[in-house]
């Protein structure tokens, strides 16, 4: 195993080897033809290619390493302390002029992450610095941002990336790597990462480095997640009405194990969803009430209260059967 | 008409504060040299919950014709506290022309820097208005610079525990009084099981008495003896035992605790106080909404939200139960502060970590925390190499980064 972050290790370098985003890819590609650049949104789910896209543009346009260095700015809204040190940023990055190149890429990560305030101070220095520079934000929503920007931007939109896909570029990893696998467990680090292939490579390498034989159980401990049998048996005995057993089941996933409240609801969900024992009506049920667990957990103090609050959910639906 | 009795029987004069002799003989003293017009150091009763502090300033100022001004020292806090004080004592006198005693509570509660701040300004203006401290404990959690400061403003008034008989007999006056016929061996168990805390004593008597009456005989095994349990029990009694909810608002307001501190204690016992899935999922959902505005009130800086929050998990729980537990409820402790979630916030070293492998990997620190952390934790265990040439790349020394990563503060 090579000592290096598989994530940096193999993020494509160049635009024909991103995985899936076929039209996307081939759009880009044709700007780089054309050599010219329009502001570009990128919009999509994490871990699905915007960054790597990104940066695979930056060295198609300006072929060589020092002079993509020169040109290429990156910037995260999210780690960035508000609109102001990103505009004193740019401003430093863009006045100077762009050196063996016809214009300066700045990449303006999770730019949803914004007020509408900062995004409109945003396309303002935009505006101000387009003779010479072309801006490629990034978001998860498209809807997050300002009617205004998108309307100067070529948008794109990234799709998850397929179970198939993801598969696919892990076996590839796990040769070059010389990692072995179970099929079950790279089955279930497809499933957690949910389209998300950064998550997926992630998880892949935190299992590798453990030592020890990569088998589901140990993807399920390092992936935060509780085994969906451990969540499918709290939901059962809070749905029989014993409750405090199923609360003492929840302190366990969430204190012992470490498990967020956030995946937790989420896992909670699923299992219901796909659970043969709840007949679609009380699926209906279920689902406002988590839906609304799912709410106060995100806008409450302790997680593991809005929890307790679905299990007697569960336990009172279980009580009218 | 929820009317503590601890409030409703607080004796008015100094020759009611039972079972603490010497204290009052000492405030007598006192008072006697202030009438005589030699200018007097500030009081501090100190001593356990219960024993009579409050009740003794009470019965002082009443005594004397003062009107007793209340500062409760955990509820201000910073500088506006001392201007408070400051303008109390300053302030012209009331419409009545009463005089005033300025009564401190809780002392202790307030950060040593504060608290010398208060205690030298009491030794400045007690000449020109008598004032009282109090204080739990002289020697725990105070530091002794603090308490030489305070020997030098204040005359020192010890308050013991009561011994239970003297208990007892308040007790039993007050059930006469209320026109409760309560029997021998309850009282004594109330009396006893107090710890020589009368407030407690009468607490647990209102919630026996308005709430389960068979249900004192078993009191003295279950009920904390430490004195914040017992303040907690008493809460939880009179919101899972009692049927009037408006009750256990009062004592809500008598237990001055954390809001999140009291919805873990409340939230712990629920499951043990109610079986019925529609009492559960009533009490959870006002649990649940109380959490919630307890947080509201913290992002929007609204003290108001809190007060609903407070509601929730007290009338809320209380009226959630279709009818009052007909067995002994258990309480205890809550499991989740006992626990303490694995769970906890980046450092500010990690969080430096973070950003620089964010900029190195194009994503953000967040990311980096939750996805890239683990394998480095991993890696440690293992043969190292990720982390070294980590180290290299974004100029952070490994030790800095194997420390970070080794300290419990994160997932």
């Amino acid at each position: 195993m090579s000592p290096e972050l598989w994530v940096e290790k193999y993020r494509p370098r160049r635009l024909a080897e991103i995985v899936d985003q076929d039209e996307v890819i081939e759009a880009l590609r044709g700007f780089v033809a054309k050599k010219s650049l329009p502001h570009l949104l990128f919009a999509g789910p994490p871990g699905t290619g915007k960054t790597t896209a990104a940066l695979a543009l930056a060295n198609e346009i300006f072929v060589s390493g020092d002079i993509v260095r020169e040109n290429y700015l990156e910037l995260n809204a999210s780690d960035e302390r508000g609109i102001g040190t990103i505009r004193t940023k740019i401003k430093d990055f863009a006045k100077t002029v762009p050196g063996g190149a016809p214009y300066k890429v700045i990449h303006l990560d999770e730019a949803d992450h914004l007020t509408p305030q900062a995004q409109h101070a945003l396309r303002r220095i935009m505006e101000m610095y387009s003779s010479n520079t072309r801006f490629i934000l990034a978001c998860n929503y498209s809807s997050r941002i300002i009617q205004p920007i998108q309307s100067r931007t070529a948008v794109f939109r990234f799709s998850l990336i397929p179970r198939e896909a993801m598969k696919e570029r892990l076996e590839f990893i796990c040769g070059e790597e010389a990692v072995s696998t179970s099929e079950e467990a790279l089955d279930v680090i497809v499933n957690i990462s949910e389209g998300d292939l950064r998550r997926s490579i992630n998880l892949l390498q935190t299992a590798a480095v453990m030592g020890r034989e990569i088998g589901k159980e140990l993807v399920y401990e390092i992936s935060g997640l509780a085994e969906p049998e451990s969540v499918k048996k709290m939901i059962v005995a809070a749905h029989q009405g014993e409750f405090a057993t199923a609360r003492s089941m929840l302190l366990n996933l969430m204190l012992e194990q470490g498990i967020s409240g956030e995946d937790l609801i989420k896992q909670i969900f699923r299992a219901v969803m796909y659970s043969p024992d709840f007949s679609k009506e009380e699926k209906a049920t279920l689902i406002s009430h988590i839906g609304e667990a799912d709410f106060r957990l995100s806008q409450g103090l302790h997680p593991d209260i809005h929890l307790s609050f679905l299990l007697a959910k569960f336990a009172e639906l279980g009580a009218q059967g | 008409m929820s009317l503590l009795w601890a409030e409703k029987y607080r004796p008015a004069k100094l020759a009611g504060i039972r079972g603490q002799n010497q204290a009052v003989s000492k405030i007598r003293e006192w008072l006697e040299r202030s009438r005589l017009g030699k200018p007097g150091k500030a009081l501090l009763f100190y001593g356990p919950p219960g024993t009579g502090k409050t009740s003794a300033a009470y019965a002082l100022a009443n005594e004397i014709g003062y009107v007793l001004v209340e500062v409760n020292a955990s509820e201000l806090r910073g500088d506006e506290k001392l201007k408070a004080v400051e303008e109390n004592i300053t302030a012209p006198s009331l419409p009545d022309m009463r005089r005033r005693i300025v009564l401190i509570d809780e002392i202790d509660a307030l950060p040593t820097r504060e608290a010398s701040k208060l205690v030298g300004l009491a030794g400045k203006l007690s000449a020109r208005c008598p004032m009282v401290l109090t204080i739990n404990d002289l020697y725990k959690n105070l530091p002794r610079r603090l308490r030489v400061e305070l020997k030098r403003a204040a005359e020192f008034v010890e308050f013991k525990r009561l011994v239970w008989t003297t208990i007892r007999s308040v007790l039993k006056q007050i059930s006469e009084e209320e026109g409760l016929e309560v029997d021998g061996p309850t009282l004594k168990a109330l009396a006893v099981n107090s710890s020589g805390d009368l407030r407690a004593a009468i607490n647990d008597l209102q919630a026996i008495t308005q709430g389960s009456p068979s249900l004192a005989a078993k009191l003295g095994e279950t009920i904390g003896r430490r004195d914040v349990e017992r303040k907690i029990f008493d809460l939880l009694r009179s919101i899972f035992l009692s049927d009037d909810c408006g009750y256990s608002r009062v004592v809500r307001r008598e237990v001055h605790e954390d809001p999140g501190f009291l919805l873990r204690w409340i939230e712990e016992n629920v499951p043990l106080a109610y079986e019925d899935p529609r009492e559960l999922g009533a009490a959870y959902d006002a649990l649940s909404k109380a959490d919630l505005y307890f947080k509201r009130a913290t992002n929007v800086g609204n003290r108001r939200l809190i007060s609903y929050s407070s509601e929730l998990m007290t009338l809320g729980v209380c009226c959630s139960k279709k009818k009052r537990p007909t067995g002994w409820v258990r309480f205890r402790f809550p499991e989740v502060i006992r626990r303490r979630s694995a769970r906890k916030e980046l450092s500010g070293e990690q969080r430096e970590i973070a950003r620089a492998i964010s900029k190195r990997l194009h994503v953000s620190s967040r990311e980096v925390a939750r996805e890239v952390f683990p394998i480095l934790k991993g890696d440690m265990r293992g043969k190292g190499g990720i982390i070294s040439s980590l180290s290299r790349q974004i100029g952070i020394e490994e030790d800095r980064i194997r420390e970070a990563m080794a300290s419990k503060k994160s997932r």
